[in-house]
């Protein structure tokens, strides 16, 4: 008895009803060309996975496959432009930083120095003997440390933009 | 050139890439209108069958390599169809038992005489009805026309287990059918 025979007669034996149906019964086609198609799309489907899994295989030290290291290179990457900006800020102004001549005594003193100074002092000598005691200083034309007008008027046109950039940027109101 | 399940195999072994693609071509030409059919009565709609079997072939490619020759390649095959099938229904059952039940069952009470394509649909219901391993051994027989020896190769179950299990089947349909 061949196979087809066989579940034929045994579907007889069960139920008649669905002997009936077996038949009549067709399975849905599928879309015309669909089977055309089909093998090239399961390899393409393959080779891309494969693709993708030889990918990250390779590139298994991937930053994005280490989320750990991107806000460690991103902090790194900070901290390497801060340095960068402080040595640049450094070395550009090393020029027009210059040192201290303490001759005579004041020029050595820092401004909150004088302030404090002052300040604590404020009621200690009168006006006229606070000028008594300039006096000297201010007849002598060693206290205008040899600054002529003209190189004052140089040093401002020099600098006039560097003032009015500071100018610009504290008017943030 | 038409190859048969062995000649697919050792050329897949060959372990050479454009061998490998070319077998597997071979192996898709041979079982993808077969397979397809077969997932088909699982499911009520092609895009489903489509899914189904597109992820079967991918199952095939990937553990072909493995296949040990146990059991016949075909029987393999299905067996992996069916797996897919099934996993695919657990996960889709109770809505596509609701969309069938409630679609066929308006139309059938919308209709005053019921005629052989209402019965069919209704055939068609009873079977998406039935519990996932009771309708793999119900189609492997009723519409692959396997053996009981094949079936029991697929499913992994005695044969005595599958003659009960094909009974209670059609004995369920045929309940549905004549109520």
């Amino acid at each position: 008895m061949d196979r087809k025979t066989d579940i034929k007669k045994e579907l007889e034996n069960l139920s008649s009803v669905l002997l009936s149906f077996k038949e009549k019964d067709t399975t849905p086609l599928a879309t015309e060309g669909y089977f055309d198609g089909l093998a090239d799309q399961i390899i393409d489907t393959i080779q891309h996975q494969e693709f993708q899994k030889t990918k990250e295989g390779v590139l298994s030290f991937d930053i994005f496959h280490h989320p750990k290291l991107i806000p460690y290179l991103s902090r790194l990457s900070v901290a390497a432009t801060l340095a960068g900006i402080i040595i640049l800020g450094v070395l550009g102004y090393k020029d027009t930083i210059h040192e201290n001549i303490c001759h005579d005594g004041i020029a050595c003193l820092t401004q909150d120095e004088i302030y404090q100074y002052v300040h604590a002092n404020s009621n200690a000598f009168e006006v006229e003997e606070i000028q008594e005691g300039m006096k000297i200083f201010l007849e002598n034309d060693n206290t205008s440390m040899g600054i002529q007008t003209i190189e004052v008027i140089k040093y401002i046109d020099q600098n006039k933009n560097m003032l009015d950039t500071e100018d610009a940027a504290t008017d943030i109101f | 050139m038409q190859f048969n399940d062995s000649d697919i195999l050792a050329l897949f072994r060959t372990g050479n890439a454009a061998n490998k693609e070319q077998a597997f071509r071979q192996l898709l030409s041979n079982y993808q209108q077969r397979l397809y059919y077969h997932v088909r009565r699982y499911v009520s709609n092609h895009d489903d069958a489509n899914d189904i079997l597109q992820n079967t072939f991918i199952k095939i490619w990937k553990n072909l390599e493995k296949f040990r020759s146990d059991s016949s390649l075909y029987t393999w095959l299905y067996r992996i169809a069916g797996n897919e099938a099934i996993t695919y229904l657990q996960k889709t059952r109770k809505l596509q038992a609701q969309e069938l039940t409630e679609s066929t069952m308006n139309h059938l009470i919308a209709s005053d005489s019921i005629d052989t394509e209402e019965t069919l649909k209704r055939f068609r219901v009873a079977v998406e009805d039935l519990p996932a391993k009771q309708k793999q051994v119900f189609i492997l027989r009723y519409y692959d026309e396997l053996t009981y020896e094949e079936i029991a190769q697929i499913t992994d179950t005695s044969i005595g287990a599958l003659k009960a299990s094909y009974h209670h089947a059609v004995k369920k349909i045929e309940e549905k059918l004549t109520a």
